[in-house]
C-alpha cells in the first residue's frame, strides 16, 4: 500500500483587491504569490498533489490575467497534480464560463472538480470531491459521500467547502457540512475550506486556511497543511507550514485611567519586519485626556512604520478629572467650555454618537490648549 | 479722581496763565465762543494726563506751544484718595520738561515719578481712556474720525481702553488663548466647509465628497456591467439549451420524413384532380352524344309517321313516291354511312380517351403536358368548327335570298293555281266508242269510253282511222292567264338565280342545311372552347412548356383518336342535313295541301317529298334508333359513373396542400430558431469574452471596497467637522456668555439712557471692538455706522455716560469730558439728553465745553470760565 501525501490549502481569493490599504499593490502582489510559496511547500514535502479547497478565485468572473497566470503557473509544476474545487466565490453556477475555459486549455496536471464523483488521486488512493453549485448551498454538499462506491483498502479523501455545523461561518452563510462527515462516508480525512485561519474540527476533519492572510479575524501570516496517511484507516498526520508573507494582526488594548496608554502601546507591538505587518489596535476601557491625548500621538508616530496601522477607539471611554479641565483653563470661558463639553459626553440623555462628539471636542480642546502651553 | 481747577501758562493763545474753577461735582458748563480756547483747555488736559513731562511732539505737547515760545505749562489740582493733589507738568524743547506732584502743599513726587503717579492714577482709576470718556470737539460717533493720524490715535487709544481692561477680561473670556483655540477651529473649519456649512471647494470634506461620488458612479456602471455579464451567461446557458433541443437529430429525422410523406399525398392528390377533370369532360361529351342520339331517333320516328300519312295522301302519285323513295333511300344510305363514321369515330374517341386516361396516369410533370396537348386539341377542334361554322355560313348565305324565294313561291302558287282553274274550265270530251271501234287518245293517252278528259288549247285527239283532231280554244280556257303566270314564274325565278322551281328549293334546303351546320359547328366549338377561342388561345400560350412528346416513354397517338371522333361527328352532321331536307319537303307539301286540297300536283309533291323523307330512315329501323339511343344513354351513364366513383376515391388535395404548409412552415421556423440561437450566442460570446476581459467582476469589488475606504475617510471628515463645530460652538458659547457678563453691568447702567431716548432700546456689542455694533429699536437691528449723525452723537454720548456711571459705582471716579460732543442733535433730543446728562450726573463729574450758548442755556449746570490768574 502506498501512502497519501497532499498539501491541503484553500481561499486562495486570486484577484481580490485591497482598497482601502495603503500598500494594495503589495498586497495583492502576495497573494499572487502564494501559488509559488504552495509549490515549494509540495516539493519541499514531497508530495504530489495540491488540494485547493474552493475560492481559489475571489470573483465567479476575473479577470483573464488573474486567472490565465495562475492556471500557468501551476501547470508548469507538471509534477504536481491540482485539485480544484469551486467554492462560493467561484461557484459552478457563476463561475461556469471560468471553469470551462481552464478545463479547456487541458492541462493535464490541472482537474476541475464540478461533479460530485469519486477521483482517483493515485492507485489506492481516492478523492471525492463535493464542488458547490451555489453560493449559498441548501443542503450539505458533502452528503453524498455517505453512499459514495470506492474500492475496498484505498485511501479516501474528502475535499469540500463551507461552514461546519457549530463552528461558524467566515462570511455569512448557514453551517451546512457535518462536522462527523469523516465517520459518517468513511473519509481518512476530510479538506475543508471557507475558514480564512486554520481550525481543527477533528483530527480528520480541518480547515486549512487561507496561504496567504488577508483581514484581521485570523492572526498571524497564512499557512497551508501538508497531510501523510500511511495507509486505508490510519491516522492522518497533519503538519502546518506557514506560507504567507504579510503578518496580519489585531491587538486589544484596554486602558485605565492612569495607565501609560503610549507606553502600553509599544509594549504590545508583535515582534518581526513592521513594514510586512498589518495592525489593527482596538482600544478600550478607560482613559484620561492627557493620556487619550498621548495615545493617539503615538499612533501618528508609530503608523508609519506598519504596512497598515488602524486604530479604534471606539470602546474607549474619557473619564474626565478636574485636573484635565484644569489643564484647559481653571476659570473663564474655556474652563466653562470644557466643562459644557464634558458634561455634553457624560450625559446619558444624548445619543452615543452626541456624546462622542462631545468627547472628542473636549479632547480636541485639551490637545489645543495642551500644544499652546508646550 | 475728581477734577477740581486747571491752570494754563503759555499754552497756545493763553501766554499769561488762565484758570478754570472751581469745579465741583456734577456737571460744569464752560460755554464760550469760537476762538474762546476751549478745545486748547480740552488737549491741555489730555496732555498733563496722558504725556510725559519729556514728550515734546509736534502733535503732543509742542503743539501747544504758542508762537512766542517757551515752556508750556498745565496744572491741575484733583481730588483723589480723600486728598487733594496739586500735578504740574511743563514741557520745552530739550531737556527743560518738569513734572511735580503736591499732595496737600507737600510735594510728593516729580519728574518721572510724577509721570507715574499720573500714569497709576489714570489706569488705576480708569479716568482718562482717551477716546471714551473724553470727547474732543466734532467727534461724533465712537469710531475714529479725522486724519489718518487721528485715527491712528483714536485706534490707539481704544486699544489703550482694551489694555486697561484687559486683565478682568481676558479672565472671563479666556484672552488670547480662547483667541488661538477658536482661530485654530475656526481655520480648520473653514478648511472643510464654506460659512453656509457647505463642503469646501478644494477642501478635504469637498474631495472625500467627490471621491465618494465618482467611486459610487464608478461602482454603479462596473455593478450595471457585472449583472449585464451575469445576465449575458444565464442567456447563453439557456441558449445552449434551447440550440440542443432544436438540433436533435431523431427530432430533425421524424420532421423531414412527415414532410416527404406529406408531400407525396398531394401529389397523388393532384395527379387524382387532373384524372377527375378528364372524366369530367368525357362524361359531358358522352351525355352530348346520348342526347343526339335519342334526338335522332324521335326525328326518325317522325318522318316515318309523316311518309305513311304521305303515302295514303298521294296514293296516286306513285312516281312521285318512288322518286321521294329513292331520294329517302339515298339519304337513307347516307345517314347509314354517317352513323357508321360516327360509331367508328366514337370508338376512336374511346380509344383515345382510354390513352388519354393512361397518360393522364403518369406523373404529374406529364399531365401539365397532356393538359396543353388536350387543350391543343380542343383548340383544333374548335378552330376545325369555326372554320366548319365560316364555311356553312358562307353556304348560307349563297344562293336565293328569303325575299326572292318568297316571290318565287307565290309566283308557282300563283302559277298552279291558274292552271288548276283553267283545266277546271277546260273543255271536255266525252267518247263513246262504238263497239269495236279502235281506241282514240288524247295527247297520246287513251280516251277511256264515256268518261269525261279534259283538253286544253293545242290538244291533240288521235282516232284511229280518221286522223288528228286538234283542238284550238283561243283564250277561252285562261290560256293567257296561265302565260303570264307562267311569265311571272320565270321572271321570279331568274330574279332568284335560279332554273326552276325545284332549283329553288333545292337551294333552300341547302340554305337550312348551311345554317344548321353552322350553328352545330358554332356548339362544338363553344363545347372545346367555352371561353372562346381567343381565350383558348391564351390559356395555351399561358401553359408552361414542357419537354416533347418524344422524350415521355410511349403513348397513344391522341391526335388520331381526336380526327377520327372529328370525322364521326362529321357524318352525323350529313345525316343531319338530309333529315332536314326532307323536312323541308313535307312542309311544302303540308303547306300546298292546305292551301289547295284540290292540286293534284301539289299532292303529289307532298306525296313525293313524304316518300322522300320516308325513304331517308328507311333503312333504318325504330328498334335501330332505339338501340343506338340506348346505347349512347348507357355509354354516358358508364362515363357518370366512372366520374362518381372517381370523386369518391379522391384524396382532399386542399388538406393534404394544408399539411405539406404546415410541415414546411415548421421546418422554416425550426431553422430560423436554430440559426437566431447560433447568431445569439455568437454575440453572447462576443460580450461575454469582452466583459471578461475587462475583468468587470475584479474591478466591480476593488471599486466596492474603494468606495468603503472611501466612505470611512468621508465619514471620518464628517464627524471631524461635527467635532470641530461642537468645538467652536462651545467656545464661541462660552465667550459669547462671558462678553454678555462683562458688558452686563454696562448694559445695565445704558439701558434706562437708552429708555430716555428711544423708549425700548438695546446696544449689541461688537466681539471685535467691544463697542456697540448696533441699535436695536422696536426689535429692528440698525448697524450704528448706518445710523444718522446725531444718533451716532447720541449713542456715543450714552455709552460714555455708562461707563462713566459703571466706574463710578466701582469707587473709581473720572471725570467725563465733552468739547462740543452734541453738533448734530435737534432741540428736541438735546432736551433729552440734558435729562440723561442730569440723570448721570448725581454721582459723576461732567464738564461740558461748548460754544452753542444759547441752546445749553437749559442745561441747568454750574458755568465756569478760564479766567486771568493773577500774580502772586
Amino acid at each position: 500500500m502506498t501512502a497519501l501525501t497532499f498539501v491541503h490549502t484553500s481561499d486562495l481569493h486570486l484577484g481580490k483587491p485591497f482598497g482601502g490599504y495603503g500598500e494594495a499593490d503589495r498586497l495583492r502582489v502576495a497573494r499572487r504569490q502564494s501559488i509559488a510559496g504552495l509549490i515549494a511547500v509540495a516539493r519541499a514535502e514531497d508530495a504530489r498533489h495540491v488540494l485547493i479547497a474552493g475560492d481559489l478565485f475571489d470573483v465567479p468572473n476575473p479577470a483573464p490575467a488573474t486567472w490565465r497566470q495562475a492556471v500557468a503557473e501551476m501547470s508548469e509544476a507538471t509534477e504536481l497534480t491540482w485539485w480544484l474545487l469551486p467554492g462560493n466565490h467561484d461557484n459552478l453556477r457563476e463561475a461556469a464560463a471560468t471553469w470551462e475555459a481552464i478545463s479547456a486549455l487541458g492541462h493535464a496536471n490541472l482537474r476541475v472538480l464540478t461533479e460530485p464523483v469519486p477521483q482517483e488521486m493515485q492507485p489506492g488512493g481516492i478523492l471525492l470531491p463535493a464542488p458547490l453549485t451555489t453560493r449559498r448551498p441548501a443542503s450539505d454538499p458533502t452528503g453524498w459521500m455517505d453512499g459514495a462506491v470506492r474500492p475496498e483498502g484505498v485511501i479516501v479523501i474528502g475535499l469540500a467547502h463551507g461552514p461546519v455545523q457549530g463552528f461558524g461561518a467566515e462570511e455569512d452563510g448557514g453551517e451546512i457540512i457535518a462536522p462527523d462527515r469523516d465517520r459518517r462516508a468513511g473519509l481518512d480525512y476530510l479538506a475543508l475550506g471557507d475558514w480564512h485561519g486554520q481550525m481543527r474540527i477533528s483530527p480528520r476533519v480541518q480547515y486549512s486556511g487561507t496561504p496567504e492572510s488577508d483581514r484581521f479575524k485570523h492572526d498571524g501570516r497564512g499557512s497551508c497543511l501538508v497531510v501523510r496517511i500511511e495507509a486505508p484507516g490510519a491516522a492522518p498526520e497533519v503538519r502546518a507550514v506557514e506560507t504567507g508573507h504579510f503578518d496580519w494582526r489585531l491587538l486589544t488594548l484596554s486602558l485605565v485611567p492612569g495607565l501609560d496608554a503610549a507606553a502600553k502601546l509599544e509594549a504590545a507591538l508583535p515582534e518581526g519586519p513592521r513594514r510586512d505587518c498589518l495592525l489593527r489596535v482596538e482600544v478600550a476601557g478607560r482613559t484620561s485626556l492627557a493620556e487619550a491625548s498621548a495615545l493617539a500621538a503615538a499612533a501618528d508616530r508609530l503608523a508609519p512604520e506598519f504596512c497598515h496601522f488602524d486604530m479604534r477607539t471606539d470602546g474607549l471611554s474619557l473619564e474626565i478629572e478636574a485636573a484635565d479641565l484644569d489643564a484647559i483653563a481653571t476659570s473663564g470661558a474655556l474652563r466653562q467650555a470644557g466643562d459644557a463639553l464634558a458634561a455634553e459626553a457624560a450625559d446619558p440623555a444624548l445619543g452615543q454618537r452626541d456624546r462622542a462628539i462631545a468627547e472628542a471636542a473636549l479632547r480636541r480642546l485639551h490637545a489645543l490648549v495642551a500644544e499652546e502651553g508646550a | 479722581m475728581r477734577l477740581r481747577s486747571i491752570t494754563l501758562d503759555n499754552v497756545r493763545r493763553f501766554t499769561d496763565p488762565v484758570r478754570l474753577g472751581p469745579i465741583g461735582d456734577g456737571i460744569t458748563l464752560v460755554s464760550q465762543p469760537n476762538e474762546s480756547g476751549k478745545s486748547t483747555l480740552f488737549d491741555a488736559l489730555q496732555a498733563v494726563f496722558f504725556q510725559r513731562h519729556t514728550s515734546w511732539g509736534k502733535t503732543g505737547t509742542a503743539a501747544l506751544q504758542p508762537y512766542s515760545g517757551g515752556p508750556v505749562t498745565v496744572e491741575c489740582e484733583v481730588e483723589t484718595e480723600g486728598a487733594v493733589w496739586r500735578l504740574r507738568k511743563r514741557w520745552q524743547q530739550g531737556s527743560g520738561g518738569e513734572a511735580k506732584v503736591w499732595r496737600d502743599g507737600v510735594l510728593m513726587h516729580q519728574g518721572d515719578a510724577a509721570d507715574q503717579w499720573v500714569a497709576d492714577l489714570v489706569q488705576g482709576e480708569g479716568g482718562g481712556p482717551a477716546g471714551l470718556l473724553w470727547v474732543r470737539q466734532g467727534r461724533v460717533s465712537l469710531s475714529p474720525t479725522g486724519t489718518a493720524k487721528e485715527k491712528d490715535a483714536e485706534q490707539a487709544g481704544r486699544r489703550d481702553l482694551l489694555t486697561a481692561i484687559s486683565g478682568a477680561m481676558d479672565a472671563v473670556t479666556g484672552g488670547e488663548r480662547m483667541d488661538r483655540a477658536l482661530e485654530v477651529c475656526r481655520s480648520e473649519l473653514d478648511a472643510l466647509q464654506t460659512a453656509t456649512g457647505r463642503p469646501r471647494t478644494g477642501g478635504a470634506w469637498a474631495m472625500a465628497e467627490a471621491e465618494v461620488a465618482d467611486l459610487a458612479e464608478r461602482v454603479e456602471a462596473l455593478r450595471t456591467q457585472a449583472d449585464a455579464l451575469h445576465d449575458d451567461l444565464r442567456d447563453r446557458d439557456r441558449a445552449r439549451a434551447a440550440l440542443a433541443l432544436e438540433e436533435d437529430p431523431e427530432d430533425n429525422a421524424a420532421r423531414k420524413a412527415a414532410l416527404a410523406e406529406a408531400e407525396d399525398a398531394l401529389a397523388e392528390a393532384r395527379r387524382h384532380q387532373t384524372a377527375l377533370s378528364e372524366l369530367k369532360l368525357q362524361a359531358q361529351v358522352a351525355r352530348q352524344a346520348a342526347s343526339m342520339a335519342e334526338g335522332t331517333a324521335l326525328r326518325n320516328a317522325a318522318l316515318r309517321r309523316e311518309k305513311a300519312e304521305a303515302g295514303v295522301a298521294a296514293q296516286n302519285l306513285a312516281e312521285a313516291a318512288e322518286a321521294a323513295a329513292r331520294a329517302l333511300k339515298s339519304a337513307s344510305m347516307a345517314q347509314d354511312a354517317a352513323a357508321d363514321r360516327l360509331a367508328v369515330a366514337e370508338a376512336t374517341a374511346q380509344s383515345a380517351q382510354a390513352a388519354i386516361q393512361a397518360i393522364a396516369q403518369r406523373q404529374a410533370r406529364a399531365d401539365l403536358r397532356r393538359r396543353r396537348a388536350e387543350m391543343a386539341r380542343r383548340l383544333a377542334e374548335a378552330e376545325a368548327a369555326e372554320a366548319e361554322r365560316l364555311l356553312a355560313d358562307s353556304a348560307a348565305r349563297r344562293g336565293p335570298t328569303a325575299e326572292a324565294a318568297q316571290a318565287v313561291e307565290a309566283a308557282a302558287r300563283t302559277l298552279e293555281t291558274r292552271r288548276a282553274a283553267a283545266e277546271a274550265r277546260a273543255p271536255r270530251v266525252t267518247l263513246r266508242y262504238d263497239p269495236g271501234a279502235p281506241a282514240a287518245s288524247l295527247d297520246g293517252k287513251a280516251l277511256e269510253d264515256g268518261l269525261p278528259a279534259p283538253v286544253g288549247d293545242g290538244s291533240r285527239i288521235d282516232l284511229p282511222g280518221l286522223g288528228r283532231l286538234s283542238v284550238d280554244l283561243g283564250d277561252a280556257a285562261g290560256a293567257t292567264a296561265v302565260q303570264d303566270a307562267e311569265a311571272a314564274l320565270r321572271h321570279a325565278l331568274a330574279a332568284a338565280d335560279v332554273g326552276d322551281l325545284d332549283a329553288l328549293r333545292a337551294a333552300q334546303r341547302s340554305q337550312a342545311e348551311a345554317v344548321r351546320r353552322a350553328e352545330f359547328a358554332a356548339q362544338r366549338r363553344d363545347l372545346h372552347a367555352p371561353d372562346g377561342l381567343p381565350g383558348l388561345r391564351d390559356a395555351l400560350a399561358a401553359l408552361p412548356e414542357e419537354r416533347t412528346e418524344s422524350e415521355e416513354p410511349a403513348a397513344p397517338d391522341r391526335a388520331r383518336a381526336e380526327d377520327a371522333l372529328k370525322a364521326a361527328e362529321s357524318a352525323l352532321d350529313a345525316a343531319r342535313r338530309d333529315e332536314a331536307a326532307t323536312r323541308l319537303a313535307r312542309d311544302a307539301a303540308r303547306d300546298a295541301a292546305t292551301e289547295a286540297k284540290a292540286a293534284a300536283t301539289a299532292a303529289r309533291a307532298r306525296l313525293q317529298r313524304a316518300s322522300a323523307e320516308a325513304a331517308a330512315v328507311e333503312g333504318r329501323s325504330p328498334e335501330a334508333d332505339a338501340e343506338a339511343a340506348e346505347m349512347a344513354v348507357r355509354a354516358a351513364e358508364a362515363a357518370e359513373e366512372r366520374l362518381a366513383a372517381h370523386q369518391r376515391d379522391a384524396p382532399d388535395p386542399q388538406a393534404a396542400e394544408v399539411t405539406v404548409t404546415r410541415l414546411r412552415k415548421a421546418a422554416e421556423q425550426a431553422d430560423q430558431r436554430r440559426i437566431a440561437l447560433r447568431m445569439r450566442l455568437v454575440e453572447l460570446d462576443t460580450r461575454i469574452d469582452s466583459r471578461a476581459e475587462a475583468g468587470v467582476e475584479e474591478a466591480l469589488t476593488e471599486a466596492e471596497t474603494l468606495l468603503a475606504a472611501s466612505e470611512r475617510r468621508r465619514d471620518s471628515l464628517l464627524r471631524e467637522k461635527d467635532v470641530l463645530l461642537r468645538l467652536r460652538t462651545a467656545l464661541e458659547t462660552a465667550q459669547s456668555a462671558a462678553r454678555d457678563r462683562y458688558f452686563a453691568p454696562v448694559a445695565q447702567e445704558l439701558r434706562p439712557l437708552l429708555q430716555d431716548m428711544w423708549g425700548d432700546a438695546d446696544i449689541l456689542w461688537s466681539d471685535e471692538t467691544l463697542l456697540p455694533r448696533a441699535l436695536v429699536r422696536r426689535g429692528s437691528e440698525e448697524q450704528v455706522d448706518l445710523l444718522s449723525g446725531g444718533t451716532q452723537e447720541q449713542i456715543a454720548l450714552l455709552v460714555r455716560l455708562a461707563f462713566a456711571r459703571l466706574l463710578a459705582r466701582a469707587g473709581r471716579h473720572a471725570p467725563l469730558i465733552l468739547d462740543d460732543a452734541l453738533v448734530f442733535t435737534d432741540d428736541d433730543r438735546i432736551a433729552r439728553l440734558f435729562d440723561a446728562l442730569q440723570r448721570a450726573s448725581a454721582d459723576l463729574q461732567i464738564l461740558v465745553l461748548t460754544c452753542r450758548q444759547r441752546a445749553f442755556r437749559d442745561l441747568g449746570a454750574a458755568e465756569v470760565t478760564l479766567e486771568p490768574v493773577a500774580p502772586d
